[in-house]
């Protein structure tokens, strides 16, 4: 058996019996918002890691998933499995216009482009006051009830979570192995290549930006869900970063990454806060130590670690081939 | 002036047809009027010194650059304005000076979104299975160019030589009416030579094939006929014999470093 597999079965045995043994204080406020943030970082693993696209706006696309499903199911009143397909499909429109703005530039234009588009939602959503409900936002939205339960109670919100999560987790690895993901894989190192084999590559960059932010609207609504109302600051430029920050403290070009960056980020600013002002600092060190010293992030680190083990086991043994840098 | 040309049948028109294609970078002017007609099925050398412009007329013919005057004809379709992509998928393929593959992807999946590329679906969701018959295709494809026992390891690991056969069999993927090849020799040791010309000999009779060599000894070899490139213009044209004793090409080549 693989290190690999152990170690997936130990997470999933240890993350499913979690609420029997873990304090709720840990189960709700810790693990379940790493998870969501997670799913919302995935999104950013996935654009990046697979389609070398840095995107600064997936916090802003979950974001107007979150306002998509208040407006719909507070405002106007309609019941939840119409805000979830609204906001979802708020969330991938979103994603297309802003991929279609954004695809014909690369790595950092890319980056200041989605920044500059999440500014904008950012400020509009502050000014708005019919439908983003201006500085104050959208207040009281609910979770789904199903059979008289709602989702938001903590066990069965973290449950939700959980399967989001590892369902996110499972499709973006499977999409890696598809014609799709393998294209993507393939215009990140040479664009000029696969479009000689055929490939469109300007839409192909426009459809994996949708998706992705489709995932990211995915993570939204657990978002809006968890914290029950939604504000312009829910997409400030300082949330915008914290999920890059969270992918890359994971690991950007592993998926596992997104969910450990977000473990890693939400254990941060909850204990550190409780004894420094300053968590954001604190944050900020750890992003640099991580940049600084395994530029691979957490999830590169414990990847030479196996490798390292295996090695020990089996002396000799082939070196896996996963994201080989040279 | 209007020209007025009646309809032509495909079989009856030229695999490829350039007329007064010509390309400025700025004040230089990389093409200029060049035309040049492939009949379909013909082997066709484009050499030339460095600098010539033969890259910069590959990249024309493959639309990565537009002609900044002349058009561009295709077995008599207009495919001067089309992007990249979408004359892949009319049959024109190509290859890189420099091998240029995706270095994180293993050999079989470089040729399985070769084989895709051309094809409906290219973009799928759903993850291919062992049995799927586009790896019957890459099996035969990677055993064409020798490649069948590399076919799990990453393209960035292969030597340049294979590289470049790898580069081949992608294109081939295509099933190219026309194939595009820059300088498939330059880099190769003299054995990869040997198969790289083997390879060459063996490809379909009716593909018309378009390539560009520095060195005139491959290009003799395997051409029908020859155009010599000058400073982005056609200088002269005609069968290997010919162009070898043709003076203005002896003048363009006199004092080169290729006189071995």
């Amino acid at each position: 058996m693989s290190v690999r597999r152990a170690l997936t079965i130990v997470v999933l045995l240890l993350s499913v019996s979690f609420p029997f043994w873990g304090s709720p204080y840990f189960v709700g406020r810790i693990f379940t918002p790493a998870l969501f943030l997670g799913v919302i970082a995935l999104s950013l693993s996935l654009l990046a890691g697979f389609g070398g696209m840095v995107s600064l706006a997936q916090m802003t696309i979950a974001g107007l998933a979150g306002y998509g499903y208040g407006y719909l199911t507070v405002t106007l009143g309609q019941p939840w499995w119409l805000g979830i397909l609204g906001g979802l499909l708020v969330a991938a429109l979103a994603a297309a216009l802003f991929g279609l703005i954004a695809v014909r530039s690369s790595g950092i234009y890319f980056l200041m482009i989605t920044l500059a588009l999440g500014m904008v939602v950012y400020a509009l959503a502050n000014q708005n006051r019919s439908v983003f409900g201006g500085h104050t936002g959208i207040l009281g939205i609910r979770a789904p009830e199903l059979f008289g339960q709602s989702l938001a109670e903590r066990t069965v919100f973290y449950y939700l979570c959980l399967g989001v999560g590892l369902a996110s987790y499972a499709y973006v690895r499977y999409l890696a192995r598809t014609p799709f993901g393998l294209a993507l894989q393939a215009l990140r190192d040479e664009p000029r290549r696969l479009a000689a084999l055929g490939y469109h590559v300007a839409l192909h960059r426009v459809a994996a930006f949708t998706l992705a932010g489709f995932l990211a609207g995915i993570g939204g609504l657990l978002a809006v869900w968890y914290n029950g109302a939604i504000s312009p600051t829910t997409i400030d430029l300082t949330r915008l970063i914290n999920v890059m920050v969270i992918a890359v403290i994971g690991g950007l070009a592993y998926a596992e990454g997104a969910f450990l960056g977000a473990l890693v980020f939400v254990l941060v600013t909850n204990f550190a806060s409780s004894f420094t002002q300053r968590f954001n600092t604190v944050i900020g060190l750890v992003f640099l130590s991580t940049v600084l010293l395994s530029p691979e992030g957490l999830s590169g680190l414990l990847d030479r670690l196996a490798r390292a083990v295996r090695r020990r086991i089996r002396p000799g043994a082939a070196l896996p081939q996963r994201f080989p840098t040279e | 002036m209007v020209a007025v040309e009646s309809p032509r049948l495909e079989t009856a028109a030229r695999a490829l047809e350039l007329q007064g294609v010509g390309r400025r970078f700025g004040g230089l002017a990389a093409v200029r009027d060049v035309s040049l007609a492939l009949e379909p099925g013909e082997r066709r050398a484009i050499i030339g010194p460095n600098g010539a412009g033969k890259t910069t007329l590959f990249n024309l013919v493959t639309g990565e650059l537009r002609p900044t005057a002349g058009t561009i004809r295709f077995f008599g379709r207009d495919v001067t304005a089309l992007p990249p992509h979408q004359r892949v998928r009319l049959g024109l393929a190509r290859t890189y000076q420099t091998p240029l593959v995706f270095p994180r992807l293993t050999v079989r999946d470089n040729l399985y979104l070769a084989v895709r590329g051309v094809r409906p679906w290219r973009l799928s969701l759903r993850a291919p299975r062992p049995g799927d018959p586009e790896f019957a295709v890459v099996a035969e494809l990677a055993e064409r160019v020798g490649l069948r026992h590399a076919l799990s390891a990453l393209a960035g690991a292969l030597s340049h030589g294979e590289q470049r056969q790898l580069e081949i069999a992608m294109a081939l993927a295509s099933r190219p009416k026309l194939l595009l090849l820059d300088e498939p020799a330059a880099g190769l040791s003299p054995a990869e030579r040997e198969s790289l010309a083997a390879l060459l000999g063996s490809l379909d009779p009716t593909m018309t094939v378009l390539l560009i060599e520095h060195d005139m000894d491959v290009a003799f070899q395997v051409a029908q006929r020859v155009t010599v490139l000058h400073e982005g213009s056609v200088i002269a044209e005609g069968t290997p014999e010919a162009i070898a004793s043709d003076p203005r090409v002896r003048a363009v080549y006199l004092g080169g470093t290729h006189g071995e």
